[in-house]
C-alpha cells in the first residue's frame, strides 16, 4: 500500500522537475493581496507544485516557499525582478515537504538567508525521499540529498523586519510537525503553508489531526482577512473553517467505522462514499482521500508513523501567548466555590489545612 | 486528560503529602462527569462553565480556541495553594503540551514543609 501511495505521490506532484528540462514556462500566476503582498499560485500537478508567495518591504523582500521545480523558483525570481529591484533578504519554507522547498537554492544563489522550523532542517533531505519508496532514481536522491537547507531554524517563531514592514512567523502543529505559517500583519495575510488546503484534499501522511484543527482555530482567531493556502486559491476565514470541517469530518467518520469494529478495505469503503458526497469536488480527491483515511484509521488506532524531532530538539511547538495570570506566587488564593462532577460543590476555603494543587485544564490536555 | 491521568496514577504520592488535588475546566457538568469516569479520577474534577474562576484567576487562553459552547479556555496552570491558602507556586508553558512532571509537583509540595 504505502508503495502505491508514494507512486500516487510523486506521479501527482512531486518529480516533475526530474525530467522538466525542456519544459514550457512553470505554471504559477501571481495575485497580489495588499501593498507588496503577493501570492504565487501554482496549478494543480503542475510544475511550480504548490503555492508560494513574497512580501516587499522597504529595504527587501522576504520570499515564502520555493515550490518543488528549481526552473519553477528561477520563474518566480524573474517575476520578484519585474516588480522590485529590493535584495532578497529572506526565505522562509512553511514545511520539509519537496514541493515547497525545491527551489531553495535558486534563492540562496540570489543572496537569501532560508528560514525555518527546526524540525524542516533535521527532516528535508531524509524524509523526502519516502515519497519514492524504494524506487527511487539516483539522480532524483542525489538532488534530495543535496537540498539547500535552512541556515536559520527557530522552535516556535520568530519575527523578520523589512524596514517596518513585520512578518511574524509562527509554528503551528498538524501537518508535519514542522510547519510555520507567514502573518503579515499590516496587510491582513497569513500564508499558511500546507496548514490550510483550499477546496482541496490534504496530503496527511505526516499529519496529526486533532493538533491541526486546533491550529486552524488560532489561524482563524488571527484575525487576518486572507489566507494564502499550500495548495489552491487563496481564501478567506470561511475557507478555513470549511477545511477545518473536513478534517473533523474525516475524524469523525472514521472514528465510527472503528466503532463499528471495522478496519483495511471495510473501513474505507464505509467512509469514502461520506466524503465523497461533501467533497467529492475538491482537487486531489482522488489522489488523497483514501489515503487520509487510512492514515486517520492508523492515527486514531495510536500506529500512525510520523517524522520524529531529532533527539534533544523540541517539538514543534504551538506558539501560545498567554495572558498574565490574576494571582501572584506569595498571594492568597482567592476562594471560589464550583460544582464538582460527583454533585457535590467544592470551596477552596474549605480545603484550608492542607495544601492544595489547582489542576486548569482544558479539553484533553 | 493525559495530566489527569497522571495525577490518577500517581494519586498515592500526593495523598501522601497530605495534598489534594482540584481539577478544574470550563466544561460544562456533564462533560465533567464524564471526564471524571473516563479518567477514574479519585479527586475532584469542577465545573467552571460560567468561567467565574478563570475569570478570577486570570487563566485564559489567548487563543480562538473555543470550547462547544463558544466560550474561552484556560491555558493549562497548575496552581499550588499551601495550608493556610497562600499561592506557592505556579507552572505555566507557552507550549500547553509541555507539562511540568508529576516528581516536579512533589517537588514543589516538598518544600512548603
Amino acid at each position: 500500500m504505502r508503495k502505491t501511495l508514494s507512486a500516487v505521490l510523486a506521479a501527482i506532484a512531486l518529480c516533475s522537475w526530474v525530467m522538466a528540462a525542456d519544459a514550457p514556462a512553470p505554471d504559477f500566476k501571481l495575485e497580489k493581496l495588499g501593498d507588496g503582498v503577493w501570492a504565487a499560485i501554482g496549478s494543480d500537478g503542475g510544475k511550480a507544485g504548490a503555492n508560494a508567495g513574497f512580501v516587499v518591504g522597504k529595504d527587501g523582500v522576504a520570499v515564502v516557499d520555493t515550490f518543488e521545480d528549481p526552473g519553477a523558483a528561477k520563474e518566480l525570481l524573474a517575476q520578484i525582478r519585474k516588480i522590485t529591484p529590493l535584495p532578497i533578504r529572506f526565505v522562509v519554507n512553511t514545511h520539509y515537504h519537496l514541493d515547497h522547498v525545491n527551489g531553495n537554492d535558486v534563492f540562496a544563489a540570489a543572496g537569501a538567508t532560508i528560514l525555518a522550523q527546526r524540525n524542516v532542517r533535521d527532516w528535508m533531505r531524509t524524509e523526502n525521499l519516502k515519497w519514492w519508496g524504494d524506487k527511487i532514481k539516483p539522480e532524483v536522491k542525489a538532488r534530495v540529498e543535496s537540498l539547500k537547507l535552512p541556515d536559520v531554524v527557530y522552535d516556535s517563531g520568530v519575527d523578520l523586519y523589512l524596514g517596518s514592514r513585520k512578518l511574524e512567523v509562527r509554528s503551528y502543529p498538524g501537518h508535519t510537525g514542522g510547519d510555520s505559517i507567514v502573518y503579515v500583519h499590516d496587510a491582513g495575510v497569513v500564508f499558511c503553508g500546507d496548514l490550510f488546503w483550499k477546496e482541496h484534499i490534504p496530503n496527511m501522511i505526516d499529519a496529526t489531526s486533532d493538533a491541526w484543527i486546533k491550529t486552524l482555530d488560532e489561524l482563524v482567531g488571527s484575525g487576518a482577512g486572507k489566507f494564502v493556502p499550500g495548495h489552491g486559491e487563496p481564501g478567506t476565514s470561511l475557507d478555513v473553517r470549511a477545511f477545518q470541517q473536513y478534517l473533523g469530518d474525516l475524524r469523525t467518520a472514521v472514528g465510527q467505522a472503528r466503532q463499528e469494529g471495522k478496519s483495511g478495505d471495510a473501513l474505507v469503503q464505509a467512509v469514502l462514499p461520506q466524503l465523497q458526497a461533501k467533497y467529492g469536488s475538491w482537487g486531489f480527491f482522488k489522489e488523497f482521500a483514501k489515503s487520509n483515511i487510512q492514515q486517520t484509521a492508523e492515527e486514531l488506532a495510536g500506529a500512525k508513523r510520523r517524522p520524529q524531532p531529532a533527539e534533544g530538539t523540541a517539538s514543534a511547538a504551538p506558539a501560545v501567548p498567554y495572558l498574565p495570570l490574576r494571582v501572584k506566587v506569595g498571594e492568597r488564593a482567592p476562594d471560589f466555590a464550583l460544582p464538582s462532577a460527583n454533585g457535590a460543590t467544592v470551596r477552596l476555603s474549605a480545603l484550608e489545612g492542607k495544601p492544595v494543587l489547582l489542576d486548569f485544564f482544558e479539553g484533553f490536555w | 486528560m493525559m495530566e489527569l491521568g497522571e495525577f490518577t496514577k500517581h494519586y498515592r504520592e500526593f495523598q501522601a503529602a497530605n495534598t489534594e488535588i482540584v481539577a478544574i475546566s470550563t466544561d460544562p457538568l456533564n462533560e465533567a462527569r464524564w471526564i471524571k469516569e473516563k479518567v477514574g479520577t479519585p479527586f475532584p474534577v469542577l465545573s467552571d462553565a460560567k468561567r467565574v474562576v478563570m475569570d478570577l484567576y486570570g487563566t485564559k487562553f489567548l487563543t480562538a480556541y473555543q470550547s462547544p459552547d463558544g466560550g474561552p479556555y484556560n491555558h493549562a496552570t497548575l496552581i499550588l495553594v499551601d495550608k493556610s491558602g497562600v499561592i506557592r507556586w505556579i507552572y505555566r508553558n507557552m507550549d500547553y503540551r509541555v507539562r511540568a512532571s508529576v516528581a516536579d509537583d512533589l517537588e514543589h509540595i516538598k518544600e512548603l514543609r
